[in-house]
């Protein structure tokens, strides 16, 4: 490694010693860095959200495949009848209602648990870290399975609860039960990767304000409510955004653990385009994707809006 | 659940079987030449020769290294190759392959879902002559013709009967419910005498239970399609009698919304937490080991035909055919194979094999089923199949189905409104193709 | 995403917020119990997947809710190598992790650096490439996808199910935040000695770069090992299952009788690399995740 020169070296080139290498061979070479990304890019990602778009408009189903350009354009047929179809409206609100019980649940989760680690526990950290972490890195189909049977009617829930004189209901197949166990599932699997994020977040939260603040009488409520969320609120912001694009999203809980049941009431708009798409139906299944799309957009760009930092 | 094939076939892969099957079959079918597909040969009775491949799922396919034994010692110049494939991936397998012209001589297809490949042109039709179509199950034979021209012949046969705690019902003095009205009091009785629930009934509420419904309304008289497969015919008194009839299972607590539990089905049945179940005819082989006691079966189950409804005790026909590809190079030979599988002899070679039952009714009589009268239901039942609609919908219709089913067996529904919302959900997915 | 944290002057160098002028002994203890009760809590399905794994059918069959097996046995672990294909599913998710793994590290490292270090048109775009591809959701693209992967002859291929996971945004997050904190003058210092921007990379980018690729290459790891619905999708034939997908369809295989204790030593086979992987280099992986948060 050759040794480090100062900016007084000698400039041998004639270039103005202060411009930063750019132009056309520079660009060129920084594309073709780039150039594996986007092809993958192009793609997987950009082609296919513009084809989604374009088979929405579509009814292509699952034998065109090989011929996908002779189909028949039907414009927003397949958005009316998807509007029209009362499941996916309930699946919309299935959907939802995932997310806005499950992200801040999660994140509240994840925020004790980050400050519990964070402050005063010096030993085993790291051992409480990979405890809380591992249900984010194991395999869903497995846990999915325990659960399942774990809150079956005859389900290990049941028989302690049966044990300590209750009777539990039947946790996957009664409506008003499934869908928390299903929410409940996603906490689980998740929760971990929130307390890292914040852990990571509180690390750079600065102590001496802290200890100012406390000297001069806040209480511990006080201090974390006016100066430690506060400086938390761009990791808040990314955690929630995280967590809200993934569990719009979700389609392994409900798919693992009730298959959208009972009575659909824990089908999720994935899903249902899951579904759509094994029976064949891509148009209607693309255009359900869009929807997904135009949700996860909306729902980030207010979530910014709302919790950006106003500094 | 209740799956018309021994190995419940893989609900993932039953999706995407439907996947590949509509894709590539029918894209496929543009690029079969009809190499002679429709000209109907004579088969003649000189050896076969050459070489032929058959692939066929893993299944009742098992057997038949032993049972085509004979055959190749009869036809030494004949090469024959046989290839077995997981039953789960089976269609999808087929479906790639014959889109893409690298398919079998000879293939196995199921009979009750096999209309997606025969109506592409893939197969070649049933040369005159080669068999007697009246040798076989009705129900087995019609399921391979599209239009009046077979292009499968059957090779086994299933369908599902009433299969019961014949000690159960003995203790309390029942005999097999003959029509829809004795079933629930029968239920009852069972229920009465030490069982938990009367029913061991399906509860995926998807295209299984789609599946018994439809033979629900054939029972009380009805049809799914219009004759010209037009239009879905749905929203019918039959159809509404049918959801009744299957709701009222759960309705009057014979059996349970969310079904035998997680130990599924048969462990419930030896415990008599079930005491009967609609179902095919392999549990007869496969109780006495989850019993773990030789005998179990003679000595506790009874068979019987389904209850009638108003138009009498169908079912719906299952089972395995043989089909001959129209690329093949060697048809001559391969239907010649095709035809020794069907012929009575093998057909009961291969039930003593592997306990296939016989599509050819005549092979019923040998001794080694005629013997066994747990059989004798399946039997009389396989008289009164009929196949489900050969339509490439199907399945969404099916699962539509069950999903309404479940909303009136759990009360949130009446029989009526879920079928008007089944014939206008059919109405919006059509008869495809 | 473009989340940053403002630093105040005067930051601490330890790294824990001070817990107040209360007594500290008691909430102390008071935490560590509360963690372990959530840690036990946590653990209770994994307990639940050994203890399974390790009972036999008939052992299940007549005492299902037991917590512990009665009489331990390996058998569900050799049938799971003999009876069902988890040879092959195993081989498949390694093939598919190491074409993975080996694809991002390449093209994000490439990428990294290129968004990281050099200047040149069109930055911003490539820059609104990664976070765009973070955002489409997976449910918007994987029908497209797959009609690509149809005409690509790429189906019922480990290749196609590898492809679309080749440069994980991500990926590119965590070697781009690393090349920036490279100082300029390394590079600059060799590139006056004449360097091109190529060997710039080779001889002194990568090699500086182990943690990241380290952490890249536990993400991406990840991200393969686990994938689920896009292997469903690409794979139809067992021959082409990866191990989560090997795992639900034996969950789903037997006719009549769940077996669950082959179906929970799949899963322990399934699981047991990650946690392993992870409990080595879970630092890197922390320092990761928080790299890439919080640029």
């Amino acid at each position: 490694m050759t040794a480090l020169r100062t900016s007084t070296a000698p400039n041998t080139s004639g270039v103005p010693r202060k411009r930063r290498p750019r132009g056309v061979r520079t660009s060129v070479i920084a594309w073709i860095f780039l150039a594996p990304f986007a092809i993958v890019f192009l793609t997987y990602t950009a082609i296919p959200a513009l084809a989604a778009i374009g088979f929405s408009l579509t009814d292509l189903q699952g034998r065109d495949l090989r011929n996908p350009f002779n189909v028949d354009f039907i414009a927003i047929d397949n958005y009316v009848r998807l509007f029209a179809d009362a499941r996916f409206i309930r699946d919309i609100g299935n959907t939802l209602l995932f997310v806005v019980v499950g992200v801040p649940l999660t994140m509240a989760l994840g925020f004790a648990l980050a400050l519990a680690l964070n402050s005063g526990i010096r030993r085993l950290r790291g051992v409480f870290r990979t405890i809380f972490f591992a249900p984010v890195v194991t395999n869903i189909v497995a846990i999915a399975l325990i659960w399942q049977y774990a809150f079956n009617n005859d389900g290990t829930v049941n028989n302690v609860l049966a044990n300590l004189g209750f009777a539990g209901p039947n946790w996957l197949d009664d409506t008003n039960t499934a869908m928390p166990i299903v929410i409940l599932l996603g906490i689980w699997r998740n929760f971990g990767t929130a307390m890292l994020l914040f852990l990571a977040g509180l690390q750079a939260v600065p102590e001496d304000v802290q200890e100012a603040a406390a000297l001069d009488g806040a209480g511990w409520w006080s201090r974390l409510w006016h100066i430690t969320l506060p400086l938390l609120l761009p990791t808040i912001l990314l955690i929630s955004v995280l967590l809200t694009v993934f569990y719009l999203q979700v389609f392994d809980e409900p798919y693992l653990l009730t298959d959208g049941g009972p009575l659909g009431s824990t089908e999720s708009v994935a899903l249902y385009t899951y579904k759509q798409f094994g029976f064949g139906n891509y148009g209607i299944s693309s255009a359900a994707s869009v929807v997904t799309l135009v949700l996860v957009a909306v729902v980030s760009v207010v979530q910014f809006r709302l919790l950006r930092p106003r500094t | 659940m209740s799956a018309l094939t021994p190995s419940r076939p893989v609900r993932l892969t039953a999706a995407f079987a439907l996947v590949a099957t509509t894709a590539l079959v029918l894209s496929g079918c543009g690029r079969v030449d009809s190499a002679g597909s429709t000209t109907s040969t004579t088969v003649d009775e000189t050896p076969a020769t050459g070489t032929v491949s058959l692939w066929a799922p893993d299944g009742d396919a098992k057997a038949l290294d032993d049972t085509l034994a004979s055959f190749i010692a009869d036809n030494p110049d004949l090469d024959l190759e046989v290839t077995r494939i997981p039953e789960s991936e089976y269609n999808t397998k087929l479906q790639a392959a014959l889109a893409s012209g690298s398919g079998p001589d000879i293939a196995q297809t199921y009979t009750e879902a096999q209309a997606g490949f025969i109506k592409g042109d893939a197969f070649a039709a049933v040369p005159d002559g080669l068999v007697d179509e009246d040798s076989f199950f009705p129900g087995s034979w019609a399921a391979g013709e599209i239009d009046g021209t077979a292009y499968t012949v059957p090779w086994y046969a299933y369908t599902y009967t009433l299969v019961y705690r014949k000690d159960i019902a003995e203790s309390a003095g029942l005999s097999a419910p003959a029509t829809w009205e004795e079933m629930i009091p029968f239920e009852e009785g069972l229920m009465a005498a030490g069982a938990t629930k009367g029913l061991g009934a399906s509860v995926g509420w998807d295209s299984y239970n789609g599946q018994d419904l439809a033979q629900l309304v054939w029972q009380a008289g009805g049809e799914l399609i219009s004759d010209d497969e037009s239009e879905w015919t749905l929203d019918t008194p039959e159809m509404i009698d049918a959801i009744e009839y299957n709701a009222s299972f759960f309705t009057s607590g014979v059996a349970d919304t969310a079904g035998p539990g997680f130990l599924d089905s048969q462990p419930y049945f030896v415990t008599g937490k079930t005491a009967s179940s609609i179902t095919g005819p392999w549990v007869i082989g496969q109780f006495d080991t989850v019993a773990e006691q030789d005998g179990w079966t003679a000595e506790n189950v009874g068979t019987a035909t389904v209850p009638a409804g108003s138009a009498g005790s169908i079912g719906a026909i299952a089972g395995g055919s043989l089909g001959v590809l129209a690329d093949s190079k060697n048809q001559d030979a391969a239907w010649k194979v095709v035809r020794f599988l069907s012929q009575r002899t093998t057909q009961i070679a291969q039930y003593e094999s592997y306990g296939s039952l016989p599509a050819v009714q005549s092979a019923w009589e040998d001794p080694t089923i005629a013997d066994q009268p747990l059989l004798d239901a399946f039997f009389d039942q396989l008289q009164e199949t009929r196949s489900y609609p050969q339509r490439t919908t199907w399945l969404q219709i099916a699962t539509q189905m069950g999903a309404e089913m479940e909303s009136v067996a759990k009360g949130q529904k009446s029989a009526e409104e879920a079928a008007a919302t089944l014939q206008s959900f059919a109405d919006g997915v059509g008869t495809g193709e | 995403m473009t989340a940053t944290i403002e630093r105040l002057p005067d930051v601490a160098s330890e790294t824990h917020i001070a817990a107040g002028p209360r007594p500290r002994r008691v909430p102390v203890v008071l935490l560590y119990v509360a963690l372990a009760l959530f840690a036990v809590a946590t653990l209770l399905p994994f307990f639940w997947v050994i203890s399974g794994s390790l009972r036999s059918l008939d052992e299940i069959r007549a005492d299902p809710g037991a917590w512990l097996p009665t009489a331990p046995t390996l058998d569900n672990f050799a049938r799971l190598f003999s009876k069902e294909n988890f040879a092959g599913y195993l081989f498949n998710s390694v093939a598919v992790a190491i074409m993975v793994v080996l694809g991002n590290i390449l093209a994000a490292a490439a990428a990294g650096y290129a968004l990281g270090k050099l200047h040149f048109a069109g930055k911003k775009l490539a820059f609104a490439a990664v976070m765009a591809s973070l955002m489409v959701p997976f449910t918007a693209v994987f029908v497209p996808q797959f009609v690509v992967t149809v005409n690509l002859g790429l189906i019922d291929t480990l290749a196609g199910i590898a492809l679309p996971s080749l440069a994980l945004p991500i990926s590119i997050f965590i070697m781009r935040q690393y090349a920036s904190s490279i100082p300029d003058e390394l590079l600059e210092a060799a590139r006056m000695d004449g360097a091109g921007e190529f060997r710039l990379f080779f001889t002194i980018f990568l090699p500086l770069s182990g943690p990241a690729v380290a952490t890249v290459t536990i993400m991406s790891f990840l991200n393969s090992w686990n994938n689920f619905i896009w292997p469903l999708i690409v794979a139809q034939s067992s021959s082409t299952y990866t191990l989560p997908v090997g795992l639900a369809a034996t969950s789903q295989a037997s006719a009549n009788v769940t077996d669950y204790g082959l179906v929970l030593a799949g899963a322990i086979v399934v699981m047991l690399p990650v946690l392993v992987l992870f409990l080595f280099l879970q630092r890197y992986f922390v320092q990761g995740i928080a790299a890439s948060g919080l640029k």
